[in-house]
């Protein structure tokens, strides 16, 4: 387990071992490299499947106990396997597609939601050196690919041809894209006390002080923002269970509601770790207690934190009406943002 | 008529009525236990206690003390509601607690009072009764412990039924009702003291344990069986007569019934039943559908019709048939079918009534059943009313014992209400109109005629003067074997009384000379002026319960206007079952194979080339049928019929037909309409529109005493009887029997009683043919032979042999053309 | 028209929120009211009413004597009797047996008016609520199986 601790070694040495094995044998690079993306993409796709899967589980047991009650308990002990059995039920379903729905938009629109989320996985610290690509503009190429995810869910919407869905698709696109720029904007702050849009630099430049003490209000306003960017609860207006029926993916049913579903808790993954990356410290430690646990158990721990606190705000407070959402976003969030942008660059200013 | 005051209310009553009476009438309950409107005040409960003022005793019993002028009557005071608390838990010390498993409750007087009165606990203490329970009895269970000792049931039989099988016995705290020596009951089981016991005490074994009677569904129907026209009570559960109840308040018998009337319902739900129309296919019998048994019908009937004519198919009706069946079926054969072949009841059963028209004017009785009690004389000629028509025997009682009244009973045999009688005369069977005229000449010799009646209402006197010089009383002696004193003493009775009348029974056990009597019983009222007045006048009584109904409504075409083509000429009933005589027949709820006094029945049926029998079980005549077509009972069907005082009244139906089989009326209705007769929705508006009498429901038609018309005038018709014979042989005849022909009476098990075929004869003929009691022998006369058990009677008189039938032997061969009297002989095997 | 918003209190607002947080939190630790049926039953109340049992005396014949009251009073009309005749009586002299009892499960409404009815203390409502079928027809419960006792199926 002693690698762990040091993985910006062992990342050193994978290199060092493939790009030998390369000149070695006189194989292309282009092939070494092409092969460890693979290997890596399918890392990446393993973890996201196991973690939608632990996500899922998770919630569903925490919101059970939350409602004095005991979530799923049949498949397998104390229910661990319940999203193994709904991930097979739903691959097992029958893909059907309402006639009046546009063929090629209906079809292609839960890969344009799934694929955005994906890709933002190439960011996130896992551990010191443990960052598929680590980016010069890391942070902006996070912000840009998860606005994507808006086409998707509008287009699905609208080629669903139901009014509803279309109705669902539209109103989440928007609460979307205003809580985009509510998050975009909480961010600046942290930019501005970094320095660098590298992720490994801001995980770097919390090694005394994590930036949450530095910044509440801005962390504040980054997990509501983020709330609303995963449409989760409170902000769920598009796609609860008993309003519009089920939103824009209404008339999504087995793999392509799956995808859906997986978009969204790998999305609520990646939002959590920026979360933790940018406020608590990412892979760093507790300097005071220093706990000796492996880097990536602490990114993990924090990462986890904060998903249960999204789980948390859900199953504890009311859904927001679509007005009043718009309101709180325009009219709260963003004089909000902009007056920690403010208050940042006035601290800085002044020492 | 008095006044009293009843709870501050005045009312007006007759003379003599009870307080009780004033106290109904007042609208004030006043419970009782031991009261019922039929039998005379006992006093025994003690539950009436009402207090009256200015008396010497604190409480006065309603229902013994007559009522006075000015009474001051309460009927509920504290202290009487304390006095009766007090009675109920007297009661209750040694009464068991039977109520869940005792079949009165739910109807019970002395849980209903318990109940109202709020006994919940009793002071007094006591062992409950525990006497044996008498299961023995074949129809009634008798629970003595339950028994409150109100004593209805002991009065009932006594005064009502004139039977008295029960008595209380011993005294005190041990008297119980029960028979002499502790014997089971061996009565005419009419059921009577069950209907009239307040308790539990006295139980339907019928019934016992079918159905709690608050499940019943109860509907007032009239009873199948005589012509009485009494009204019944049906409890009906699950589609099925699980019993059979009287009610005081509905009908005309006052809640009397007899034991066919309560307990002969078993045929209604008899597994044979016929529940398909049926074909004979290859000598067997098929069930098929309705549609195609009627277009078989009529095929083959247009067919016989139009290559041999209407006049080679005949039609046999039956007196069970409501009136607008009746109606209907006579139409279908004289307008649709153009035949005038329609008879009924062997063709003479009737013929007593179509006397009594020729001589007074109408073809029915003259006055009402419930005119029979007020008589001061009643002159019984051949009818042995305790089988036949036992409710007439009730007013017959009642007569005697209540207003006493002298009663002449004039039969060949001793019956059950023999001792009940003034005079008896034992008579040779036939010679009933040797003695009628036997009678008028007395009466004419000692002048007791009413001359003034003679002059204004009849013509005709003269020559039946001249007729009767010969009926001397030692004339009639020859002839009928009776004693010139009686014949003078009976005559004298009948004469001198205001309020005589005579009562004739008919039906197809009696023999053919009905019409003869009919005349000569008509003679004798006219005679002496009994006719036309209150609790006068002559009573045929027909057999079957809408005989009445049947004959008014033209069962005989010549009877109804415009029906029948004029085609050759009529047959009576017996003529038409001459072998070879026609060619089709239809034949609706009669049984010619059984009780038609022919020798040759089953050829002339077999010797037909189409038999249509309309009947509820498979009969003896209905297996030499091609087609047999089901019809429902009673109590599944709707309808009128005309009792014999010619009260039409109405039929409900209690119960869905049984299986597929259907009224009568629909059957005639589809074949009518098949030859195009036109069939109107509501026939009981078209016989209002086409008979005259038939106006309205549950009223006498003709209103209820006949003949009391300014301009009426009555035939005195002279005539004699046809056959002579002076000599000592021995005379065949039949008897009625509890269950006659049993062609529903048979279908019910626990009535069945008739054993086997048998004839019964007096102990000299016994010892002058050399047989004994159970002796099997060959009975023949000159028309045929049949083998059959020997009884030994006392009642039966000494030239005559009593031959009873049994449902699968006909016996009535034996005997002469429509059933009289026949010269036989007793052959020992 | 005049447009009505309520006056927020911001600093209450966010007091509540964390409140409701807290709540919520609270109920995370607290032990789940569920119950893991049918490896888990639930303990019912004395006086409960389940399904109806006819009771048995000492020598095995059942108390019923077939009154009847029990299926008058029903509310549903649930209970049909029939009652016969016994070709021989019993030691006591009665004769009359019951032919058939029949309950309707599927009509009745577990009220207990027929156990207040019955004179005879011979029929009473047992602990048994589980009595889902999968036909109409076995819902109608006749005598052996109103006075046999039910077996209860054990779950692992």
């Amino acid at each position: 387990m002693q690698f762990l601790y040091d993985t910006q070694l062992l990342v050193n040495n994978i290199h060092s071992f493939l790009f030998g094995m390369c000149s070695l044998y006189g194989l292309p690079v282009v092939l070494v490299t092409i092969v460890a993306m693979v290997i890596t993409v399918a890392l990446v796709g393993g973890f996201i499947s196991v973690n939608v899967m632990l996500l899922v589980l998770a919630e569903r047991k925490i919101a059970g106990h939350i409602q004095d009650r005991l979530g799923p308990m049949r498949v397998g002990p104390h229910g661990i396997l319940q999203t193994v059995a709904d991930a097979i039920k739903l691959l097992l379903k029958e893909s059907i597609r309402p006639k009046i729905a546009d063929k090629w938009a209906y079809f292609f629109a839960p890969v344009i939601v799934m694929a955005p989320a994906i890709m933002t996985y190439l960011i996130i610290p896992w551990s010191p050196g443990l960052i598929i690509r680590d980016l010069n503009l890391g942070l902006l190429y996070l912000l840009a690919v998860s606005s994507l995810g808006v086409i998707g869910i509008i287009l699905a919407g609208w080629s669903s041809g139901n009014k509803y869905s279309l109705l669902g698709g539209l109103r989440s696109g928007a609460q979307i894209v205003s809580y985009e720029v509510a998050m975009s904007l909480s961010v600046i702050g942290v930019i501005m006390l970094c320095g660098s849009l590298k992720i490994s630099e801001i995980v770097e430049a919390q090694q005394y002080c994590w930036y949450v003490v530095k910044q509440p209000l801005a962390f504040f306003l980054f997990i509501i923002a983020a709330t609303a960017e995963c449409n989760r609860a409170p902000f769920d207006l598009p796609e609860a269970e008993s309003e519009l029926v089920a939103g824009f993916h209404t008339e999504y049913g087995g793999i392509k509601f799956a995808m859906f579903f997986l978009a969204e808790y790998a999305n609520m993954f990646v939002a959590s770790a920026m979360g933790a990356t940018l406020f608590l410290g990412g892979w760093q430690g507790l300097p005071i207690l220093g706990l000796a646990l492996p880097p990536l158990v602490w990114f993990l721990l924090k990462t986890y934190l904060i998903v249960f606190v999204f789980i948390w705000f859900r199953w504890t407070y009311p859904r927001i009406r679509v007005d009043q959402l718009m309101s709180f976003g325009w009219k709260v969030l963003l004089p909000l943002a902009f007056l920690n942008i403010g208050i940042t660059g006035l601290v800085m200013v002044l020492g | 008529m008095i006044t009293l005051t009843i709870n501050g209310k005045e009312v007006q009553i007759e003379d003599g009525a009870t307080i009780l009476e004033a106290c109904e009438l007042a609208g004030s309950k006043v419970p009782t236990l031991c009261h019922d409107k039929r039998l005379l005040p006992f006093g025994a409960c003690r539950i009436c206690l009402v207090e009256v003022e200015k008396t010497r005793t604190k409480f006065t019993p309603s229902c013994s003390t007559p009522a006075t002028e000015g009474m001051v009557v309460k009927t509920t005071t504290p202290e009487i509601i304390k006095a009766r608390k007090t009675i109920l838990e007297l009661l209750l010390i040694n009464h068991p607690l039977d109520c869940p498993i005792c079949d009165k409750a739910g109807e019970c007087t002395l849980q209903e009072l318990v109940y109202e009165y709020g006994v919940s606990e009793n002071r007094f203490k006591g062992k409950k009764l525990a006497l044996p329970v008498d299961h023995l009895s074949p129809l009634i269970e008798r629970n003595l412990s339950r028994c409150v000792l109100c004593g209805k049931c002991v009065r009932i039989c006594n005064e009502v039924q004139a039977v008295g099988e029960i008595s209380f016995i011993n005294r005190g705290m041990k008297t119980y009702i029960g028979t002499d020596f502790d014997r089971s009951l061996d009565c005419e089981f009419c059921g009577q003291c069950i209907s009239i016991c307040p308790v539990g005490a006295l139980n339907s074994r019928l019934f016992k344990y079918k159905a709690r009677v608050w499940d019943l569904k109860e509907t007032v129907t009239l009873c199948p069986y005589c012509s009485n026209g009494c009204s019944l009570v049906l409890g009906v559960k699950d589609n099925e007569i699980k019993r059979i109840n009287s009610c005081g308040q509905v009908g005309i018998n006052e809640g009397n019934l007899c034991s066919k009337g309560r307990f002969g319902y078993e045929f209604v739900n008899h597994p044979e039943r016929l529940k398909k129309p049926l074909l004979k296919k290859d000598g067997q019998f098929k069930e098929v559908t309705w549609t195609e048994a009627l277009d078989f019908v009529f095929l083959r009937l247009d067919k016989i019709k139009i290559e041999r004519g209407a006049g080679s198919i005949g039609a046999l009706g039956s007196a069970r048939l409501t009136n607008e069946e009746v109606y209907l079926f006579q139409k279908l054969i004289g307008q649709g079918i153009g035949s005038r072949h329609f008879d009924y009841g062997g063709g003479y059963s009737y013929q007593g009534l179509v006397g009594l028209k020729e001589a007074l004017g109408y073809a029915a009785s003259t006055n009402s059943i419930s005119e029979i009690r007020r008589a001061e004389s009643i002159l019984l000629l051949r009818a042995d009313l305790n089988e036949t028509h036992p409710n007439i025997k009730v007013e017959v009682n009642l007569a005697v014992n209540r207003n006493k009244a002298k009663l002449i009973i004039a039969n060949y045999r001793r019956t059950k209400l023999s001792p009940q009688a003034e005079i008896n005369l034992i008579y040779k069977p036939g010679t009933e109109v040797t003695l009628i005229n036997g009678m008028i000449k007395v009466i004419i010799e000692n002048d007791l005629i009413n001359k003034s009646f003679i002059n204004e209402k009849t013509e005709g006197v003269e020559k039946l003067k001249l007729l009767l010089e010969k009926y001397t009383p030692t004339y009639v002696e020859k002839v009928c074997k009776i004693s010139p004193q009686e014949l003078e003493k009976a005559a004298k009775i009948y004469a001198k009384t205001e309020k005589a009348l005579i009562i004739v029974a008919t039906g197809m056990a009696w023999g053919g000379n009905d019409k003869d009597i009919a005349y000569a019983v008509s003679n004798l009222a006219l005679i002496t002026g009994h006719l036309g007045k209150e609790s006068t006048g002559v009573y045929f009584l027909g057999e079957k319960n809408n005989s009445q109904g049947v004959l008014d409504l033209g069962a005989l075409s010549r009877f109804l206007p415009g029906s029948g083509s004029v085609d050759s000429q009529e047959y009576r009933a017996l003529e038409m079952l001459e072998p070879g005589r026609l060619k089709a027949m239809y034949i609706v709820g009669e049984n010619p194979l059984l009780t038609y006094p022919l020798p040759k029945i089953k050829e002339a049926l077999e010797a037909l080339e189409f038999l249509i029998v309309q009947d509820m079980f498979m009969t003896k005549t209905a297996e030499l049928a091609d087609v047999v077509l089901p019809i429902c009972s009673f109590a599944e069907k709707e309808g009128t019929y005309t009792n014999l005082e010619r009260r039409v009244q109405k039929l409900k139906k209690a119960l869905p037909c049984l299986g597929e089989s259907k009224p009568d009326l629909e059957i005639f209705t589809n074949l009518c309409r098949r030859w195009g007769v036109e069939v109107p929705q509501d026939i009981w508006l078209e016989i209002v529109a086409t008979i005259p009498m038939y106006k309205e429901i549950d009223k006498p038609w003709g209103g209820s005493i006949l003949y009391i018309e300014k301009d009426w005038k009555g035939k005195f018709i002279a005539v004699e009887d046809q056959e002579i014979s002076f000599d000592d042989k021995l005379l065949l005849v039949f008897t009625p029997g509890h269950l006659y022909s049993g062609s529903l009476s048979a279908w019910n098990l626990s009535l069945l009683k008739v054993g086997e075929p048998m004839v019964e004869i007096n102990d000299q003929e016994a010892k002058r043919f050399g047989v004994e009691d159970g002796d099997e022998v060959i009975v023949s006369s000159k028309k045929a032979s049949v083998q059959v058990k020997v009884k030994i009677s006392s009642e039966v008189p000494k030239y005559v042999a009593v031959v009873h039938l049994y449902p699968t032997t006909n016996m009535v061969c034996l005997l002469g053309k429509e059933m009289m009297p026949i010269e036989g002989s007793i052959k020992k095997i | 028209m005049k447009q009505y918003a309520p006056k927020v209190n911001f600093v209450i607002t966010i007091i509540e929120l964390i409140r409701g947080l807290l709540v919520t939190f609270k109920h995370l630790f607290m032990p789940a009211v569920t119950l893991q049926y049918p490896t888990q039953r639930w303990k019912v109340a004395e006086g409960y009413r389940g399904l109806q049992r006819l009771k048995v005396d000492e020598d095995g014949r059942e108390k019923c004597v077939g009154c009847g009251l029990c299926a008058k009073y029903c509310p549903a009309e649930a209970i049909k009797i029939t009652t016969k005749v016994m070709d021989t009586p019993d030691i006591q002299g009665y004769d009359k047996k019951v032919e058939t009892y029949v309950i309707d499960i599927s009509r009745c409404i577990f009220c207990g008016f027929c156990v207040e009815a019955c004179p005879k203390e011979a029929i009473s409502m047992s602990k048994n609520y589980e009595m889902a079928c999968y036909n109409r027809e076995s819902m109608i419960y006749d005598l052996d199986k109103l006075t046999k006792e039910l077996e209860v199926t054990k779950y692992k």
